[in-house]
């Protein structure tokens, strides 16, 4: 794990989505939050960080993936994320998205999703959900080296 | 009647006369009675089954297009049979006695033989017409239900996002700028977080009633009280008591749908009979029902409560009792409102399947739970 404020990657085009995240995000202090509008830029995102500087400590520890996005949706982001034979297929890629359909679940989990996460209607559950990840899967959790 | 029907009849009725005329002139040939009988019957009697073919070929139900094919088999039966005799009759090494006699009854009964031939080949393409639109209809109706859902499925969820917007900005409004905001501001706050929920639980509602449509062709022994305690854990009301009374019955089902059914009919119970509302599910011959000590639903109530988006509630969505019915209706069962023995609101599920624990003998009647008060 890097020994630096964790980062997480969200992934969501949706503005009042994205701000929503970042709120709760800074009332329940996640961490810093590098945020991505379209599957393009997410890729491309890891990929400075991960391959092309070759300095694999700036990868996120964690990334948000919403599955509606522009230009290359939130599937296929999991399944180059997941395929890649570099260290970037280890960090931890959790699916947020609007959607419980079990087909899009599945689908999710097939690439390779860590997990799957439906966003809840109330705010405070959102809050409390981000609360969640960042008490699992930025402090509880083994990090993978990158 | 068809020109074909008429052809049929004159076919017929050509075999009566004719064998009204070989009669007399028969008799009056001084034939014996008895041949003259026994002519007159082989001949008469097809004649008559075919005009009685003719006169019920319309109320059979047999369509008019196929008249034609049953009056060719008819004449064709004819025909064939004319034809076989007039062969014996030239065959050299045979020899056939009274030929025109012959030929007569053998047309004769070749006629009724054809039309029989032609009235069941009729009806079975009748019926498999009938089988192949019942298989279209139940196809499109398939389809139908498909494409209702799924764009349900697509309104909910897309709907889903913008009123998660809603509800949880102003919940931050609310939260971020509490002391700034005067009571008056609060409460418009809350009435529109109110609204958004209230859309949301509709949406949810919908997609339910949406996704009960299909008929439930494999259904399983289900544990009833495995889903009667399903669903009540769902029912976020602890004053409200439930009394089961229903052993280890089992029912043939789809087992989460019929929890989704005794889901909303316990909600509807507490929406309706408040929060402390006493719920009881007991056992019927062929069926249970669900029964609370609520204001009971009026007798003119009853026919509409089952329409979507009928509610009384102030916070209902008005499509609880919608869902039971849809889910009663995918199981090909009955459900009725009543009142309850004393008071309150009995809703009766019937026409289910219930097994024994053992799995197989049907259900006796239990006296204590039919005839319990709720």
């Amino acid at each position: 794990m890097s020994e630096t404020t964790p980062t997480v990657l969200l992934v969501e085009d949706n503005p009042a989505e994205r701000r929503l995240f970042l709120e709760a995000a800074n009332e329940t202090g996640l961490g810093e939050v590098v945020v991505a509008t379209d599957g393009c830029e997410a890729l491309d995102s890891v990929r400075k960080q991960g391959d092309e500087s070759d300095d694999a400590a700036d990868l996120p520890e964690l990334i948000l993936l919403d599955l509606g996005l522009p230009k290359k949706d939130g599937h296929a982001v999991l399944e180059e994320l997941k395929s890649s034979p570099t260290s970037r297929k280890r960090v931890p890629v959790l699916v947020l998205s609007n959607s419980n359909a079990q087909s899009d679940i599945d689908t999710a989990y097939d690439l390779g999703a860590n997990a799957y996460l439906t966003k809840p209607d109330q705010y405070d559950d959102f809050r409390s959900l981000v609360e969640k990840i960042e008490d699992f899967w930025l402090t509880e959790i083994e990090q993978p080296s990158h | 009647m068809t020109r074909w029907e008429r052809l049929i009849t004159v076919v017929g009725g050509l075999f009566v006369a004719l064998a009204g005329g070989q009669a007399i002139l028969g008799v009056a040939a001084g034939k014996p009675y008895i041949a003259l009988l026994i002519d007159f019957v082989l001949v008469a009697a097809p004649g008559v089954v075919i005009l009685y073919g003719a006169h019920r070929l319309r109320r059979a139900g047999l369509p008019a297009e196929l008249h034609p094919r049953i009056a060719g088999w008819c004449l064709g039966g004819t025909g064939v049979m004319l034809g076989v005799v007039v062969l014996l009759t030239l065959n050299p090494t045979g020899s056939v006695d009274r030929p025109l006699r012959a030929g007569w009854i053998a047309a004769a009964v070749g006629g009724v033989g054809g039309l029989a031939i032609g009235l069941n080949e009729a009806r079975a393409i009748t019926q498999a017409r009938q089988a192949e639109r019942a298989r279209v209809t139940a196809e499109l109706a398939e389809q139908r239900n498909r494409h209702l859902k799924e764009l349900t499925t697509v309104v909910s969820h897309d709907l889903r996002g913008p009123l998660r917007q809603i509800s949880s900005y102003l919940t931050l409004l609310e939260h971020r700028y509490q002391d700034d905001l005067d009571e008056d501001a609060r409460e418009f706050v809350q009435y529109a977080v109110e609204g958004a929920d209230r859309t949301r639980r509709i949406l949810d509602d919908l997609l339910t009633l949406a996704q009960q449509g299909k008929f439930v062709d494999d259904p399983k022994p289900v544990p009833l009280p495995v889903v009667i305690d399903g669903a009540w854990a769902t029912v976020d009301s602890p004053e409200a008591d439930l009394e089961a009374h229903v052993d280890e019955t089992l029912i043939m089902a789809d087992s989460d749908r019929v929890q989704q059914l005794l889901e909303n009919l316990f909600r509807n119970a507490v929406e309706h009979g408040g929060p402390d509302v006493r719920v009881r599910v007991g056992l019927l011959p062929d069926g249970f029902y669900v029964g609370d000590d609520g204001p009971g639903i009026s007798a003119e109530q009853r026919d509409r409560v089952f329409k979507a988006g009928f509610t009384t509630a102030d916070d209902g969505t008005g499509f609880g009792l919608a869902i039971v019915h849809r889910v009663a209706e995918a199981h090909d069962w009955e459900v009725t409102v009543t009142d309850g023995p004393s008071h309150g609101t009995r809703v009766e599920i019937s026409g289910v399947d219930v097994r024994e624990p053992d799995g197989g003998r049907p259900a006796v009647v239990r006296d204590h739970a039919a005839s319990a008060p709720d």
